[in-house]
């Protein structure tokens, strides 16, 4: 039987006029790896710090680890790591100095810590860096120091809040190299993203928000399949008229075309070989197209499909 | 001890503010010592530029200028311009322009009173020495009166007041006691501007620093409660705040060659209120989360206004008016008034009400500090 780490029930908060998260439900089971998925000013930071209990809400409940979560459940907290979006380090102490100081925040005994610190270190691959101080650090590498000092100690829940913002793809794929270690290692996810291929690739269960509010959830298969798109065909085409555009659209299982500098997107449900009868088509009507292909939803489809928007509408 | 040891790390890079706060301090006492220990006396005298026009030309105007030609160095004024003259003063290549005015001497020698007669004296408003070459003309013209009126005749009068003015120096060599008094009293006066400097330049960046904005957040999520972080925090910045203020009276009582004695002591709890006053003052400003970038401009703003205002640099009989009556809202002001008091040998009991409203200068920025710093807090959660 599966075990919950956090549960989430009907939490409302709001910012006076502002309803930051309307009802907002989530439960989380142990070993996953959970993504919470929306654009930015969904409410994901909002539902983070309120699981934290670093703000106040007005309406709800939330559990961790079975227990009712408050600001002085210091037991609950010593279980949990937090990566804040924000880069939060002393710039005045070295990058083992901050991974001990974060770490010391935790764990009292100094022998356990210096073994935890080391390890945190080798995990986020900072071992040449480990006298540097911050100002030193490339961006990425800032990054990693960021979550070595959520990690260091160990903790069962470790919740992820946007990391991978500004991060160059080496240090990218290395983060996310780290979380699916993590996970692998016991450790519950919690990880915030505006960024579907990521959570994508390494979330086992995605709940998509907006405006406050849960928007859908599960894995991504099944959010991919819940949707009426099961392919995109995208065509690189100039001089492209309103008639073809209309007769593209009659093609069988084609159900949206959209075209916009030189970029037409057909959007089709269900059916096989749907590339081939768009390519039959240019071929009789003696048009010449640049490059053309087809992909599989993603969730950013799932997300339009289900709210009208991109997810990155707001960037 | 995670956070009272990470305290003592960051302080680690404030370091050079405190070397460079120190250095000015000892510097600024160093210098003002100086000035109080040449010669043998703390009495000696300046000698000074002065601008004569005598239009009386009488025995007693020359006497006058004779005497003070003895002590500073007479220019005549008959061979200058008045624009000239001005210039003068203002560069301070003299300190007074006089003008004995026609029938000076006879008015004198008729017994009028010699504070009454008019010798027209022209000075910088905020120059201390112009002050005391009118005290020279009061101090010559009294006793001459005197002599005068004792029946001594005119040749005898000037020769005695000579003399007498002269004896003034043997004055100066009883009070050679005074010199080691004064010398303790400049080293604690200068003190506040070192504790006020070195505790803002270093300690309230590092306090700052524990409270910015991610890092609290980061630390609040943490299983250590806020209050034991606090504690912490203000447990090493205490321990900063005491070993700078021992410091600097250790240092200031070496370089007065005086420890222990009644005055030292009072003169001590003097600087130790002083320093309690401070470190609330610290407390209000760490709750106004204040980037640490700001703080060395504040303690520049903060170190230099109470020091002139509160009569720090400046004695307090110096200051304008209205420059006092802002003083008198600092407690540098008291601090000083204080040590005027201990210094006039004042006891305890002279200085405690100077004592009670540094405290409670402190007492009141620590309260609006928490409060202001509240709201602050809750508008930014």
């Amino acid at each position: 039987m599966s075990e919950t780490v956090v549960e989430v029930k009907n939490l409302v908060k709001r910012y006076k006029e502002l309803i930051a998260l309307d009802n907002f439900n989530m439960k989380i089971e142990k070993g996953e790896v959970f993504g919470l998925l929306g654009p930015n000013g969904s409410g994901k930071t909002t539902t983070i710090n309120c699981i934290l209990s670093l703000l106040d809400f007005d309406n709800g409940e939330i559990d961790v680890f079975g227990e009712k979560m408050t600001s002085q459940r210091y037991d609950l907290k010593k279980r949990i790591g937090i990566v804040m979006q924000d880069v939060a380090v002393f710039e005045e102490l070295s990058v083992e100095e901050n991974i001990d100081y974060f770490c010391g925040l935790y764990i009292n005994d100094k022998n356990k810590r210096k073994q935890y610190v080391e390890e945190a270190i080798n995990f986020v691959g900072l071992e040449e860096f480990k006298k540097f101080k911050p100002k030193k650090l490339s961006g990425g590498l800032l990054r990693r120091l960021n979550i070595a000092c959520g990690i260091a100690h160990k903790p069962e829940l470790i919740i992820l809040d946007e990391p991978t913002v500004a991060v160059d793809p080496q240090s990218r794929n290395k983060i996310l190299e780290g979380i699916t270690e993590l996970n692998k290692k016991g450790a519950t996810i919690i990880y915030t993203s505006h960024y579907m291929e990521e959570v994508e690739q390494i979330c086992t269960h995605i709940l998509i928000m907006d405006k406050g509010k849960n928007v859908t959830e599960g894995s991504a298969e099944e959010l991919k399949r819940s949707i009426k798109n099961t392919e995109n065909i995208i065509v690189y085409i100039k001089n492209l008229n309103d008639e073809h555009v209309k007769a593209i659209n009659a093609i069988n299982h084609v159900y949206d075309v959209t075209y916009m500098s030189g970029r037409l997107e057909i959007k089709c449900a269900g059916g096989r070989h749907n590339i081939s009868h768009v390519i039959d088509y240019f071929a009789s009507n003696n048009l010449d197209y640049d490059r053309i292909y087809s992909e599989l939803p993603t969730l950013n489809d799932v997300f339009l499909e289900i709210t009208g928007k991109n997810l990155r509408d707001k960037e | 001890m995670t956070v009272f040891k990470a305290f003592f790390k960051v302080l680690r890079k404030y370091k050079m503010s405190l070397i460079m706060y120190l250095v000015i301090s000892l510097g600024i006492i160093y210098i003002l010592s100086s000035f109080n220990t040449k010669g043998n006396a703390s009495y000696y005298r300046v000698s000074q530029g002065i601008a004569v026009r005598d239009n009386d030309n009488s025995e007693i105007s020359k006497g006058l200028i004779e005497y003070l030609s003895t002590i500073n160095e007479i220019k005549n004024a008959e061979e200058l311009t008045d624009e000239q003259i001005t210039d003068m003063i203002y560069y301070t290549r003299i300190s007074n322009s006089l003008i004995i005015p026609a029938g000076f001497g006879e008015a004198i020698l008729n017994g009028e009173d010699a504070s009454m007669l008019k010798i027209e004296s022209t000075k910088n408003a905020g120059a201390r020495m112009g002050y005391s070459v009118e005290t020279e003309i009061d101090s010559y013209l009294n006793l001459l009166s005197g002599y005068l009126e004792g029946g001594f005749d005119m040749a005898e009068a000037e020769k005695l007041t000579m003399e007498a003015l002269a004896d003034n120096s043997s004055v100066n060599v009883i009070a050679e006691v005074k010199v080691e008094d004064d010398k303790l009293f400049t080293m604690f006066q200068m003190l506040p501007y070192g504790i006020l400097t070195m505790l803002f330049s270093a300690v309230l960046p590092v306090i700052l620093r524990f409270g910015t904005m991610l890092l609290k957040k980061r630390s609040d999520i943490s299983s250590t409660p806020a209050y034991k972080r606090q504690i912490s925090i203000a447990l090493a910045a205490g321990l900063v705040s005491v070993f700078i203020v021992i410091a600097l009276i250790a240092l200031a009582s070496v370089l007065a060659k005086e420890a222990f004695t009644g005055r030292w002591w009072l003169v001590v709890i003097n600087v130790v209120t002083l320093s309690i006053t401070v470190v609330m003052l610290l407390v209000a400003v760490s709750n106004l989360n204040m980037k640490p970038e700001v703080a060395s401009a504040f303690t520049n703003v903060v170190g230099l206004s109470f020091s002139f205002l509160g009569g720090i640099f400046v004695p307090i009989e110096f200051l304008g008016s209205g420059a006092k009556v802002i003083g008198q809202f600092l407690p540098t002001y008291w601090y000083s008034e204080a040590l005027t008091r201990i210094k006039a040998d004042g006891g305890f009991n002279d200085i405690l009400n100077c004592l009670l409203i540094q405290l409670l200068f402190g007492v009141m920025v620590m309260g609006v500090g928490l409060v202001a710093g509240r709201s602050i807090q809750k508008r930014t959660a």
